[in-house]
């Protein structure tokens, strides 16, 4: 567990960070400049706030009223940069030992690490022998292997071409699943929304806690804080197969959501992110169209955005967000309350296992 | 070529001084680059001036400075002598003197070195447990090693070939203070002393060749350690 609060002022650049993190990945979600690495190096100790109290897993680490900071060395964490930051003279075994040897940690795991991390054949290899991806997951070992209690990822798959984001991608589920508390801080919309159980969001500097994913990105300040045109909704389910045997839809919990098809077992459960502009609203199903979702849904709640309105909807299992015009608002009578049904295109949206 | 027994005197003199002078100024000369390199202290430029002076003032001035300091009625050197440590007029003046010359050579190839490790590296370093000893004995020293014996290869050339504070502070007593510079110098002074200044010129180029090689060698191996060409 991850309790933060703290203040930073440098220069014009002004930080505030009040949130706790539970157990599990927390996504720490921001644009670039948002305060995102701040965060992360307050936790770890390299930078010091002006004013607050961090606690990691119990333990004070930093209480700037008790004038208590714990220099880095002494926090039990584990930080995974950006760059991967190998110790270029040390071959890969070294690397990966490094931490579990300075914290003194008996007969540390380091098979079960180079397992999991599918770094087999790599270990008498210098580290600019190793491709970028190789070099992360070597940069995770490496952390894992200090025996963090709290374990953080910045950006793990920036920088990564597709092909070496989905080599990864499946070692961090692994590792969310097995390993330490994670903070996992992230600009990707796609990343969070598969790895998250809950969403930090960093916005001009403030961190807060928004809580489940689905809820998260429902907020206006998830889409400021991903530089997004509308908030996107994020709905959960278990993967099915169709009646053609391909798995291309998704049992939200009594709705099927259509989608292209999915490259997991079915009986997985899988995420799916729908952008409020990719949901049309409807009085009646229509006939002869071309959308294969058509759930019935009631209407929440509706707020102005930008130049036009949201509409919060839920259905049974899940919820759902939609961007129209006041005009539309006006003509189908949206108020809170009234039965619609939302129009999804199977094509307009994007999953992850 | 036989070498005679004055030769091989000068020759053992000459290297024991250069030696003696490398491995005192050596953890000092670390020391003083981590500083420049890494802290930003009050004096911090004081420091870096005094370290580079021998550099720029002639090298007579620095000898004069050192027999006043370290002479037997300077500050230094009477504080010392009751201890034992006698540097007027010894191999071991000649090595200070040495030390003292070759001195801001070795800290700005380390400086340099030190600059060439990047301090994320550390940082990472620390998140692994590291305190900052353990991150500069595992981490930065490793990384600067090939400046650190180019440092010390330098400041052992200088301190083989250091002349004018040498004889400043510790004279030219044959078989104590009389190295090869001086022993060169010395014969040319003498009529017919030519031959055998001309045998010492090649005895003191061979040494000099032997270290860079052996320097070239020993970076090389570290930079392979560092698994980079």
């Amino acid at each position: 567990m991850i309790e933060v609060q703290a203040e930073l002022t440098r220069g014009d650049f002004r930080f505030q960070a009040d949130f706790v993190a539970q157990s599990g990945v927390s996504v720490l979600f921001g644009r670039s400049g948002s305060g995102k690495t701040t965060a992360a190096d307050l936790i770890a100790g390299l930078l010091r706030p002006t004013k607050g109290r961090i606690v990691l897993n119990g333990e004070v680490v930093c209480d700037t009223q008790a004038r208590l900071d714990l220099p880095p060395w002494r926090r039990r964490i584990g930080y995974v940069f950006q760059d991967a930051r190998l110790f270029p003279h040390l071959n890969v075994r070294d690397n990966l030992l490094y931490g579990a040897r300075r914290r003194g940690v008996q007969s540390p795991p380091i098979d079960e690490v180079v397992g999991l991390l599918g770094l087999e054949g790599r270990l008498m290899q210098r580290p600019d022998a190793l491709s970028g991806g190789e070099a992360r997951r070597v940069a995770i070992g490496r952390a894992l292997l200090g025996d963090p209690g709290v374990l953080i990822l910045d950006e793990p798959l920036s920088g990564l071409d597709g092909a070496r984001r989905a080599e990864i991608l499946p070692y961090l589920d692994r590792l969310a699943r097995s390993g330490p508390p994670i903070l996992y801080i992230t600009h990707a919309v796609d990343e969070a929304a598969r790895l998250a159980d809950e969403v930090l969001l960093a916005v001009e500097g403030r961190v807060f806690n928004a809580g489940r994913p689905e809820l998260a990105f429902a907020r206006p300040e998830a889409a400021q804080a991903a530089g997004l045109g509308a908030p996107i909704s994020v709905v959960e389910g278990r993967a099915m197969a169709d009646g053609a045997g391909s798995v291309a839809a998704v049992d939200l919990g009594g709705a099927l959501f259509h989608t292209p098809r999915l490259d997991v077992a079915a009986g997985d459960r899988v995420r799916i992110v729908i952008d409020a502009r990719d949901v049309a609203l409807a009085l009646q199903p229509p006939a002869d169209a071309s959308f294969q979702n058509r759930l019935a849904v009631r209407v929440e709640a509706v707020e102005p955005w930008a130049d036009g309105q949201l509409v919060r909807l839920r259905g049974e299992g899940f919820g759902l967000t939609s961007l129209v015009t006041a005009q539309a608002v006006q003509a189908l009578g949206l108020t809170p309350g009234r039965p619609v049904v939302a129009l999804v295109k199977a094509t307009a949206t994007a999953r992850y296992a | 070529m036989t070498l005679t027994a004055a030769e091989i005197e000068i020759i053992a003199l000459s290297l024991k001084v250069a030696v003696t002078a490398v491995a005192f100024s050596l953890p000092l000369g670390v020391g003083a680059a981590w500083l420049l390199a890494r802290r930003r202290f009050p004096g911090r430029a004081l420091l870096s001036g005094l370290i580079h002076l021998p550099l720029v003032l002639p090298p007579v001035v620095t000898g004069y400075v050192l027999l006043a300091l370290f002479g037997r009625n300077g500050p230094v050197g009477a504080w010392l002598e009751p201890l034992g440590v006698v540097f007027a007029f010894d191999w071991t003046g000649a090595a200070l003197a040495a030390g003292v010359m070759g001195f801001p050579l070795m800290v700005r190839s380390v400086h340099l070195a030190f600059d060439m490790a990047d301090p994320g590296l550390e940082r990472a370093a620390a998140t692994l447990g590291a305190s900052p000893l353990v991150r500069f004995l595992t981490i930065t020293l490793p990384l600067a090693l090939p400046g650190v014996i180019a440092g010390a290869v330098l400041a052992f050339a200088k301190a083989l070939g250091e002349f004018g504070a040498t004889i400043t502070f510790v004279s030219s007593i044959p078989g104590e203070t009389r190295t090869l510079p001086l022993a060169i110098y010395g014969l040319t002074q003498v009529p017919g002393g030519e031959a055998a200044a001309l045998r010492l010129v090649l005895i003191s180029t061979a040494v000099s060749i032997s270290a860079l090689v052996a320097s070239e060698v020993l970076a090389r191996r570290a930079s392979a350690r560092r698994g980079r060409p």
